[in-house]
């Protein structure tokens, strides 16, 4: 049987706009994944280890960062076969060029590279991306060949659906039932997802960390055996940190009650984007800034967003009659809403009427 | 809408109480403590409380209005009839949280709860406990706060047509509050350099304080990294010139080893040659050396010619010539003299005739050049006289010739003389070739001749021998032959040690290389080694710039966090800014349009309850922008306000009294609820308190009120009294 770890997109050094002053924190959480991958590769002995694309975020990350990955690739007596990525081309610049990798490691750097291990009996096939621009097939002239009894192509693309026209890099499914091979280790998107076709089994290991807030399947690596009985890829958890999303109704609620709701998904190893919605009481302020900020300390990272909407079909003129000023702003902001040319402007105005009808309901929300 | 019954259970201190109202005005009498309070909101709670919420509109709570002791809520039950009379039955039981209104009329029965509090609605004008608090009820703080000065009317007014609460903010103090905050956030925004900046500012400030070091460090970053990537590049080309070079170095350095083992052979071969010449040519000389001692051999004796003893000889055989010259001359002599000896007897010596004619002529001839000159012609005079000159000169010098020859008179003694001198020379002569003879001897010379010749060949002899020590010595030099000898055969030994090593395979390879190939060589050597020192020389360049570059991608990156964490929170600020100005604009729309129909409506209500209550002495009201009213005096002919000091404090109450009338007119146009008044009065003298007690008279014919007080002094004037 042969052991197979993949693995793609770790990205190390990337930069996280979105966390702010925790973005430092999280590039040293994808180092301690990467070693956390490293030592799974040693402790359950796997036979080889497969890179598909984007392990540097760019080509130009810190010497230590460089220093570090092959430090952890030289405590494998296994080979390890690198294919430059999207962000870590194989182009003058190129991070493989700065880099001094123990003689285990293979960096694929042409069109196409094939390398064969005859003590596993496997070949490893890849095309090098050579420009970040690169719209070619990762598959391209990818063919079975030579007297291997495994075939394992690396690909980093994107697979061709219907709804994105015209991807960069594609991979197409019939490329992939074409291309023969027992195993397409694929690198790109950041979820773990499986895209095998015509009995070729086809795999995104997914990122090992999430790298953006909305990465649900993040935090994976796939693990394959090949033997006589076939190809079977399951993956493995990896990550420390995992994204999800939730909605939370806010209609008839107090605040307090929505953030008791968010706090209990409260994890400090959680990111979660969270989207208010539903119908809010006019002179209901919700500050997704304060929001964020006073939940931020349970989880690692939250990002709110506010769909909700302010309570207009239902306007009693009990609580705002049209003679008071109340009623007339809320009648006015009503229109504006209605006006509204587009959603940002629609947004302004329905914060607007929730500020002003609190303010004139004499609370502070300013 | 006319209240007639309430019953309570468990509403705090009012448990199992039923009270009654009548039209008109209902004063509601108890000490303090009684539950005048308790039975105001009682009247609030059955008229707008939910019984399924815990709290009346979030304000007041319901736990807190349970009898003491008790742990079940409270029911009420409120009996009224609209303002068409029908009458209904309203009971909230918020223990079994139902409620349930019933016409009394029809029968009819409503349980849900929006369904009835829209029916209550309806009936009352509004369902709002705020507005109904800020309007149908009268405080005894909200009548103190004006009294002493301590509110605005027009505020208070204003607070109720802004939100419909009386405690509540002002439309005007909530746009003076706005335009505050959006002041604040833009404080400073397009100024350079603010002291006090606003949040706004703050934020761009450190945007462009992060850009600015952003801009900063990244160049230094780029050119680190820009540097490292040189450094590969120059690295790739170096390891690609050295390899280029390495072969074409070889086989430069294979053709100067060739050349040097050229050099050497052809320097030993010519040393070798050299000492082979010096050593032929030393046993040559050795050999002339040899030679000219074996000749000299066969001069024995000169070897102690010294020059003392060859000038002896020299010196004799000279005087054997000059005495053999004598001799001859002598001979020669005498023979003349005895050759002249008769001639000259025979003749005597005569005068020089000759002479002295040729030098008299010469003279004349000088005198007749000098006249000619002087007479006729001087050229001819001048050569005249040139020539008799000439003349002159010639015959003196032959007449000095012929005085200076001997005379015939001594020429006898002079044969004697001379016969003398020749015996004596020729005695000498014997002798000295005698000596001669003697002094040649041990040479084996005979003669002089011989010996002069003997010598000299001995001496060339010697001459030869000298130079050839003299060559041989000096090429001999302080070695010996042997050494030279040794030093030939090791010369030639190297010479064959060169041979043998230009005859190697790679010798021979380097052989082949012609010298303009060499040259070629050389160049391209050259050529290559310069660009590889500009190649180590940028290596050197870019090595310090990479060593120089102390910031990385990483101090880039947490910049960008940083900037992009704030910039999030300037967007939010930009928004804050934009809702605050459209909510700011909105308002003053709504406060604008709202006041101007408030204002319109007001002022001759106000002026209308006003003149009712002062009996006509005020009766003009104008109402300003923020509904601050002012009363036109007529006994002033002008305007005054209520805060001037110039109204009685009894005539503030009544305008304040007519303006909560007047609003209540504005707000409920097709309904009259009932007014809850809490003792307003508490505070005012018995004069003013009487006149307040007037206005309510004439209000209650329009509006049931409950006035709720613990003193007695209403009695008299109410159309029913309640006791607690």
């Amino acid at each position: 049987m042969v052991r197979i770890l993949h693995t793609s997109d770790v990205q190390l050094d990337a930069p996280f706009h979105f966390l702010g002053d925790k973005g430092q924190q999280h590039r040293q959480q994808l180092r301690e994944t990467f070693q956390r991958i490293v030592d799974m590769a040693v402790q359950a002995e796997f036979d080889l280890l497969l890179i598909a694309g984007d392990l540097f975020n760019d080509n130009r990350p810190r010497q230590d960062t460089i220093d570090f990955v092959a430090s952890q690739l030289g405590r494998l007596n296994i080979p390890v076969c690198i294919l430059p990525g999207n962000h870590d081309c194989y182009d003058d610049t190129s991070v493989y060029h700065k880099a001094c990798f123990p003689d285990n490691v293979v960096i694929f750097t042409e069109q196409p590279t094939v390398r064969e291990f005859a003590n596993l009996d496997v070949a490893v096939y890849g095309n090098a991306i050579l420009s970040k621009q690169s719209r070619l097939s990762p598959l391209r002239g990818l063919t079975r060949s030579g007297t291997m009894r495994w075939h394992v192509a690396l690909a980093h693309g994107n697979l061709v659906r219907l709804d994105i026209a015209d991807p960069p890099r594609p991979i197409r499914p019939e490329e992939i039932s074409a291309s023969g091979m027992d195993y397409v280790a694929m690198g790109d998107w950041h979820a773990f997802a499986d895209h095998s076709q015509g009995g070729v089994k086809a795999f995104y290991s997914g990122a090992p960390e999430p790298t953006a807030v909305n990465q649900k399947g993040a935090g994976y690596v796939a693990c394959i055996e090949m033997d006589e009985n076939g190809v079977r890829v399951h993956p493995e958890r990896v990550g420390t940190i995992s994204t999800d999303e939730m909605s939370v109704d806010v209609s008839g609620k107090p605040v307090t009650r929505i953030v008791e709701e968010i706090q209990a998904r409260a994890d400090p190893n959680l990111m979660l984007k969270v989207a208010l919605s539903g119908l809010v009481e006019l002179g209901t302020v919700l500050d997704m800034e304060k929001l964020e900020q006073g939940l931020a300390s349970y989880f690692y990272h939250i990002e709110c967003s506010d769909r909700s909407h302010p309570q207009l079909a239902t306007i009693s003129p009990d609580d705002f009659p049209e003679e008071l000023v109340v009623g007339k702003f809320v009648r006015l902001m009503q229109a504006q809403i209605e006006d509204a040319a587009d959603d940002t402007q629609r947004r302004r105005a329905e914060q607007a009427l929730q500020v002003g009808v609190a303010l004139l309901q004499g609370r502070r929300v300013l | 809408m006319l209240l007639q019954r309430i019953a309570l259970e468990r509403f705090r201190r009012l448990d199992q109480q039923e009270y009654t109202f009548q039209p008109g005005l209902n004063l509601i009498k108890g000490p303090n403590e009684a539950g005048k309070t308790t039975l105001q909101e009682a009247i609030l709670f059955a008229l707008l409380g939910n019984p399924r919420h815990t709290t009346l509109e979030r304000v007041k709570r319901v736990d807190d209005r349970v009898s003491w002791g008790g742990n079940r809520p409270f029911s009420i039950t409120l009996d009224f009839t609209d303002e068409s009379g029908t009458p209904y039955r309203l009971k909230k039981d918020w223990d079994a949280q139902r409620v349930c209104l019933t016409n009394l009329q029809t029968g009819d029965r409503e349980e849900d709860i929006d369904s009835v509090q829209q029916v209550i609605s309806e009936i009352l004008g509004y369902g709002s406990l705020k507005l109904l608090q800020s309007t149908v009820c009268v405080e005894q703080d909200a009548v103190d706060e004006i009294s002493a000065g301590r509110r605005e009317i027009g505020d208070q007014l204003q607070s109720i047509v802004t939100g419909g609460g009386a405690d509540e903010a002002t439309v005007s103090a909530v746009l003076k509050d706005l335009d505050a905050k959006i002041a604040e956030i833009e404080r400073g925004w397009r100024t350079h350099a603010p002291r006090n900046p606003g949040p706004i500012k703050v934020k761009q400030d450190e945007i462009a304080d992060l850009e600015k070091r952003l801009s900063e460090i990244r160049p230094q970053m780029e050119r680190g990294e820009q540097a490292k990537e040189q450094l590969i590049a120059l690295e790739a080309r170096i390891g690609e010139i050295e390899e280029a070079l390495a072969p074409m170095r070889s086989l430069r350095d294979l053709c100067d080893r060739r050349l040097e083992w050229v050099e050497q052979r052809d320097a030993w071969q010519a040393k070798e040659a050299e000492l082979e010449a010096k050593i032929e040519q030393i046993e040559e000389a050795q050999e002339q050396i040899e030679q000219a001692n074996e000749a000299l051999r066969a001069y024995p004796g000169f070897d102690a010619v010294d020059s003392e003893v060859e000038q002896q000889l020299a010196n004799l055989h000279q005087r054997v010539e000059v005495l053999r010259e004598e001799i001859e001359r002598r001979s020669a002599e005498l023979k003349q003299l005895k050759a002249r000896q008769p001639t000259e007897t025979r003749t005597g010596p005569g005068l020089p005739i000759a002479p002295l004619i040729g030098a008299g002529t010469g003279f004349v001839l000088l005198l007749i050049g000098i006249v000619i000159g002087v007479a006729r012609s001087p050229a001819t005079g001048i050569l005249v006289g040139l020539l008799g000159l000439l003349i002159g000169i010639g015959g003196l010098i032959w007449l000095v010739v012929v005085l200076s020859r001997p005379r015939p008179l001594d020429l006898s003694s002079q044969i004697a003389a001379r016969e003398a001198d020749l015996a004596k020379s020729q005695d000498e002569l014997q002798q000295v070739t005698t000596h001669l003879a003697e002094g040649l001897a041990p040479f084996g010379c005979a003669t002089w001749d011989e010996f002069s010749r003997r010598l000299s060949e001995y001496r060339k002899l010697l001459n030869q021998r000298e130079n050839a020590q003299t060559r041989r010595d000096a090429l001999l030099g302080d070695q010996t032959l042997e050494a030279l000898t040794e030093e030939r055969k090791t010369a030639s030994r190297h010479r064959r040690d060169a041979e043998e090593a230009l005859g190697e395979l790679e010798m021979r390879k380097a052989a082949d290389v012609t010298p303009i190939q060499y040259q070629e060589l050389k160049q391209y050597i050259k050529r290559q080694e310069e660009e590889l020192v500009k190649k180590e020389q940028e290596q050197i360049k870019y090595q310090m710039r990479r060593d120089d570059a102390t910031y990385t991608i990483e101090d880039v990156h947490r910049l960008e966090e940083q900037k992009a964490a704030v910039g999030r929170s300037l967007a939010h600020l930009e928004e804050c800014l934009d809702v605050y100005r459209l909510t700011c604009d909105a308002m003053e729309q709504a406060k604008e349009q709202t006041m101007r129909s408030a204002r319109d409506e007001l002022e001759p209500r106000i002026g209308a309850y006003l003149s009712r209550i002062t009996q006509g002495r005020y009766d003009t009201v104008k109402a300003g922008d923020d509904l601050n009213l002012q009363v036109f005096s007529q006994e002033k002919g002008d305007w005054v306000t209520p805060d001037s000091g110039e109204l009685s404090r009894g005539t503030v109450d009544q305008l304040y009294l007519a303006a909560r009338l007047a609003l209540l007119d504005l707000l409920y146009r097709d309904t009259k609820p009932p007014l809850l008044l809490d003792d307003p009065f508490v505070k005012f003298d018995p004069e003013r308190r009487e006149q307040a007690m007037e206005l309510c008279k004439e209000i209650a014919q329009d509006h049931q009120i409950l006035f709720f007080t613990c003193h007695n002094v209403y009695d008299a004037i109410a159309d029913c009294v309640v006791n607690l």
